[in-house]
């Protein structure tokens, strides 16, 4: 059985390599730059190693999660937020805030479980991320003399920034180019694992070699009964020509069509057959792990973490995840849902912390946040509105943590790094972000460059892994 | 017959943005692929090579920027390439440049082009521009080179890049559709679905008389509705509500345009009542807004844009509903939610566009934004001051009636000073509906609105990717607000946005309407989960009188059903956006924007396969009340051919695909057919409920072309 299943998924691979190596493809530059990764790159594949992107979708307000607890930089901050503290209760009171050691900042009260990791050492905090060109800031910003990330404070655009450096429309983020390092390197036996999203088909995960294989939040693999149930094919019950018959039908085995979208729909459910076999036969040896909350985003994590419990019968050296969540556009109603929100993440991300230590890999998994962007400092009322640069969390055994790296913002709305209302211009780049992760994950310093291709135009990445 | 309109031009233009491109070797390829970028409907074509090891001589290629385009109907279209040397640039460099290929010297307004394109120091891209000239003639789609030569100090890169012109121009579309498949393939993209008896009827119509038909059946609002219904405020999944009249409208519906365009419209003004959003529970705001998208769905889009800005629903979902004027002294902003999305998603979008939905580029061929933060915050003033009707600014105490009822102004939260957008200003004192009406009126009148929204729409009834000459038609039918009909008859109030002419255009364009075996392989789109669903009822004729009883309708958004639930996308952006390109694909290689592939996924093509099944085969659970089940299919039509399986899969051939099986998919159902033997009524009844789950999951039915 196990046979036959690496049979199908080494067809895929020939199917996939056979498109990759298509004009069409193949015709590009970036190929060609890729094939460099070998040939120039050091990529270390040994032992295991897993990275765990979560997507915070709708711009987590930054201001809210780096708050001043110094009395006179506070009293600035609830001047400013003078309209919207005071939906909150007192939760955003000054002697409410979970204090940084380090710093002169806390974070909200609502993050009690995150707090502690900070504190024992496994959760850095990057301010101020975001993408940028080159190196910006608030007069470069203003007077247009760099060139700066196109369709700023757009959602969309920005979420596929995050993910690839480009807006919505691109082809290949860095995550999926994390993953043709490792493959070019020879990690993965099963190269259909080595990305995997809880987020449906995302640009984060697509690289030249590297397929995202998209799963459901719950795990596991939905059960088709016209395959599965002898029953529902009539008198042909228990006739293995007519089952295999109707799983060639379901991966369109031999299907040709000049059609592209015919074809990729072919490809699609080919590809759902082999890889959900492989990876249903897997899972159902996985753990249970019932520590995590019944929250989206703890069921994304308990999945991801069942995940890597069977990476062994998954073939996996080397592997990429993301999950995401939503509600994070908080233009009204802010305090209640960006509450409810901490509650969601601080849960289900301890948790996962707990059972990557349960399962001996802490040292081995890295979980970190991306978002849209930050937000203003001023708020509209109750919410708050697009900027740009935010602060991110990264959590695991091997982060360097307890500590905040990069600037923290003032308290105010126009700064060095803060334009229009306190929407905050970044200092440590998306590429940055993404390089010192990659390292982490094995890429040399050349083959970084060859994932992120816009890393040479800033420093290295702050040492928080 | 080709016309020649215009002399041979071509044009050496500077590709700007490299003055300011940093000299840092990627972020060079980084600008440098920006500055090439084609029109392409988006951007994200990876990066050219890296440039060779530097020597003292500089590197010269050349590259297709814009080069594979539609040739227009008159004067001339640029077609452009990127000429780029790397290396030492701090001399002089010059080539030569000249044109073969299957165009000839007419295509290029006489002669075939040839020049020179010159480096000056510190100088490291050129943009050749190649004029084609448009015509009014059918022919097929021509290829041309550009090629370098003569090279003064450059050694050689690459040295020729190819254009493509595409052909524009057709015959007249038919009257009527040739064949019963044919009548099927436009019924699954005008309504939820074609019938037997629908594509019999449209044969003997004719597509001006069925369309015109469509546009005159009245409107069955569904707020009046929900209120004889009795349901109430805070009624949410398990009573009679909109989303059960919502599936029963898409499959029972006789006004079936109306219900496939307030559909796709509902896919551009987006609302949804997702659990976690604050829609749910108040089903008439819902109602209300369909009913805004039904009862303009062949009215003109600048009442959409009005009703839709007023609406509870909107008002509700992107917060501006109960949104202040700003106030200095707490450092208070009106909210910007609408004011960016109304401008991003439902009129202009991001990036200026031609007509014929390419990107405009500028001097260095980067795309212009259409808008920045400062106009988004002169535009949030507008949108400050409106509530619920009543006398109070706040939900507290409020009728159910006001959540459907229009947005009210109250004139002390409305910001009266100045407010500067998009080089609109309205002036100091001007009060919320005249402020709203203006606002509405500078982006109705924007230039990106036509393309904007004709290209959206094509998308959404006939193809993911539409040609730029299918898109600028539409658009050009938008703008002016007629359009003629095969028999002559003019549709259209001949006002900008009107839809009743804008529809009439997407669907019997010459483009969707050429025969499916001649049409490019980059024609058709993946159906949406929700109409391959509601195809099946139709077909099948399935009752749906009951809905409120079907656990699984109540809401199909998961991925182990149909990942789609209609009004409930994740967010304002849809459940897949327009500019989609799927990473990893063969339409992703070509650039093809390809919106549904975004919700096409293991899981859910899983999910989709099996929760047709008990569909199809009737067997799945009930909700507590049984009584009156309803999705009963009808296949008595079906179980007459059950003996015979080359017949039944005909059939199944032309009623859902309009004859699109190919031999592999069809070979394999009549093989299993031909397992599944006996005569019993059982095996009978086995053998078409497998038949049509096949087809239901063959690529055939779930791409639509």
């Amino acid at each position: 059985m196990l046979k036959k299943t690496s049979m199908t998924i080494r067809t895929r691979r020939d199917i996939l390599r056979a498109a990759a190596a298509s004009p069409l493809v193949a015709g590009t530059g970036l190929a060609t730059a890729l094939t460099s990764f070998g040939a120039q790159a050091a990529v270390d594949t040994s032992g295991y190693k897993a990275l765990v992107c979560v997507f915070l979708r709708g711009g987590l307000d930054a201001h809210d999660v780096l708050i001043p607890t110094s009395v006179s930089e506070y009293n600035e901050y609830a001047s400013i937020r003078a309209s919207l503290l005071p939906t909150y209760g007192s939760a955003r009171d000054r002697t409410q805030l979970l204090s940084l050691t380090g710093t002169s900042h806390g974070l909200p009260p609502d993050l009690p479980l995150l707090h502690n990791l900070y504190e024992s050492g496994s959760l850095a905090i990057l301010s101020n991320v975001g993408p940028l060109i080159q190196p910006t800031n608030r007069d470069a910003f203003l007077n247009n003399t760099v060139p700066l990330p196109r369709a700023l404070f757009s959602h969309n655009d920005q979420q596929s920034t995050w993910s690839s450096f480009q807006p919505e429309g691109s082809q290949f983020g860095w995550g999926g180019f994390l993953g043709d390092a490792v493959l070019g390197a020879g990690a993965n036996t099963l190269p259909s694992f080595t990305a995997i999203s809880l987020a449906g088909n995302d640009v984060f995960l697509s690289g030249q070699q590297t397929f995202q294989y998209p799963i459901r939040a719950s795990g596991g693999v939905q059960q088709i009964n016209e395959i599965s149930n002898p029953s529902f094919l009539g008198s042909a019950s228990g006739n293995a020509a007519a089952q295999d018959l109707i799983v060639e039908h379901l991966r369109a085995g031999g299907f040709d069509s000049s059609n592209l979208f015919e074809s990729d729909v072919a490809v699609a459910t080919r590809n759902a057959v082999d890889t959900n076999e492989a990876y249903a036969a897997a899972f159902s040896g996985a753990p249970s792990l019932n520590t995590f909350p019944a929250n989206s985003l703890g069921i994304q994590l308990r999945t991801i973490a069942r995940t890597i419990a069977i990476r062994g019968a998954l073939g996996a050296d080397r592997q990429i995840f993301l999950a995401s969540i939503g509600g994070f556009d908080t233009h009204s109603g802010q305090a209640n849902t960006l509450t409810s929100l901490y509650n969601q993440l601080d849960g289900a991300i301890s948790a996962f912390h707990d059972s990557m230590q349960s399962l001996g890999v802490s040292n081995d998994v890295t979980l970190f946040t991306v978002s849209d962007f930050g937000r203003t400092l001023a708020p509209n009322g109750d919410g708050t509105d697009h900027g740009w640069g935010g602060h991110q969390f990264v959590v695991g055994g091997a982060v360097n943590g307890g500590q905040v790296y990069g600037a923290i913002p003032p308290p105010e709305v126009e700064h060095s790094q803060g334009v229009r209302d306190g929407r905050l211009i970044p200092v440590t780049s998306v590429d940055q972000y993404a390089a010192g992760l990659g390292a982490w994950f094995g890429l040399d310093a050349p083959a970084l460059d060859t994932a992120i291709p816009g890393l040479s135009n800033f420093a290295a990445p702050p040492a928080f892994i | 017959m080709l016309k020649f309109i215009d002399l041979f031009q071509s044009a050496v233009a500077k590709c700007s943005a490299l003055v300011r491109a940093p000299v840092l070797p990627f972020a060079m390829i980084t600008i440098l692929a920006s500055c090439s970028e084609s029109g392409s409907p988006a951007p994200g074509s990876p990066p050219p090579p890296p440039p060779p090891p530097s020597s003292s001589t500089p590197t010269m290629s050349i590259a297709a920027a814009n080069a594979d385009r539609a040739e227009g109907n008159s004067g001339t279209v640029a077609f452009t390439f990127t000429v780029q040397r790397t290396g030492d640039l701090s001399g002089t460099s010059s080539a030569s440049f000249a044109v073969t290929g299957s165009a000839n010297a007419a295509d290029f307004g006489g002669s075939l082009p040839s020049g020179n394109v010159n480096f000056a120091a510190n100088d490291g891209v050129e943009t050749i521009t190649i004029n084609v000239s448009g015509d009014g003639g059918i022919e097929t789609d021509e290829a041309f080179t550009v090629t370098l030569s003569n090279l003064s100090n450059a050694v050689a890169g690459t040295l020729s890049a190819s254009g493509v012109i595409r052909n524009d121009d057709f015959g007249p579309v038919a009257a009527a559709p040739a064949n019963f498949g044919e009548s099927v393939r436009f019924l699954n993209r005008a309504t939820f679905g074609a019938t037997e008896a629908a594509a019999d009827e449209l044969i003997t119509l004719g597509y001006s008389n069925w369309i015109q038909r469509e546009f005159s059946i009245s409107i069955d609002e569904q707020l009046p509705r929900l209120l004889a219904d009795g349901v109430v405020q805070g009624a949410q999944l398990t009573s009679p509500n909109e989303t059960v009249i919502t599936w029963e409208d898409f499959v029972e519906g006789d006004d079936q345009l109306r219900q496939r365009m307030m559909f796709a419209l509902s896919e551009i003004f987006v609302v949804g009542d997702d659990t976690t959003g604050n829609l749910i529970g108040r089903p008439f705001a819902l109602g209300f807004f369909r009913d805004v998208l039904l009862r303009n769905a062949f009215g003109n889009y600048r009442d959409i844009l009005e009703e839709v800005t007023y609406s509870p629903a909107m008002g509700i979902y992107l917060t501006y509903l109960f949104n202040q004027k700003g106030d200095p002294s707490i450092n208070r902003l009106p909210d910007e939610n609408y004011a960016r999305e109304v401008m991003q998603l439902f009129t202009i979008g991001v990036d200026e566009l031609n007509l014929d939905g390419t990107r405009r580029l500028d001097g260095g061929g980067q795309p212009i934004p259409t808008y920045d933060n400062d106009d988004v915050q002169g535009l949030a003033r507008v949108f400050t001051g409106l509530g619920l009707k009543g006398t109070a600014f706040g939900f507290s105490g409020r009728d159910d009636d006001a959540f459907y009822s229009p947005m009210e102004f109250f004139p002390s939260f409305h910001e009266t000073g100045e407010k500067q957008f998009l080089g609109t200003t309205i002036s100091a004192g001007t009060n919320g509906p005249n402020s709203v009406d203006a606002a509405l009126d500078t982006l109705f009148n924007h230039p990106n609105l036509a393309p904007f929204v004709s290209r959206q729409l094509i998308q959404r009834f006939v193809t993911s990717a539409p040609s730029p000459g299918y898109t600028s038609r539409v658009a050009n039918v938008f703008e002016s607000g007629t359009f003629t009909l095969p028999n002559g008859n003019v549709v259209g109030t001949g006002q900008r946005g009107d839809l009743a002419a804008t529809l009439a255009a997407v669907l019997l364009d010459p483009e969707a309407l050429q025969d499916r075996d001649a049409a490019p392989a980059t024609f058709g789109k993946v159906k949406e989960p929700v109409m391959r669903f509601v195809q099946w009822a139709r077909a099948f004729k399935v009752n749906s009188g009951n809905a409120e009883r079907e656990d699984i309708l109540e809401d199909t958004s998961d991925p182990d059903t149909l990942n789609q639930h209609p009004s409930r996308s994740p967010s304002v952006f849809n459940f897949f956006r327009p500019g989609f390109i799927a990473p990893g694909t063969q339409t992703g290689a070509a650039g093809l924007t390809a919106p549904e592939l975004q919700i096409t996924t293991a899981p859910s093509l899983t999910g989709y396969a099996a929760t047709i099944s008990p569909y199809i085969r009737d067997t799945r659970s009930r909700n507590s009340d049984t009584s009156n089940p309803a999705y009963i299919p009808d296949y008595s039509a079906e179980l007459a051919l059950a003996n015979d399986p080359d017949a039944l899969v005909d059939h199944l051939d032309d009623l859902l695909t309009g004859g699109a099986l190919q031999p592999e998919t069809r070979d394999r159902i009549v093989q299993m057919m031909n397992f599944m033997a006996g005569t019993s009524s059982a095996n009978q009844l086995a053998r078409v409920r497998i038949a049509i789950w096949m087809v239901m999951t063959s690529p055939e039915y779930i791409v639509q072309r």
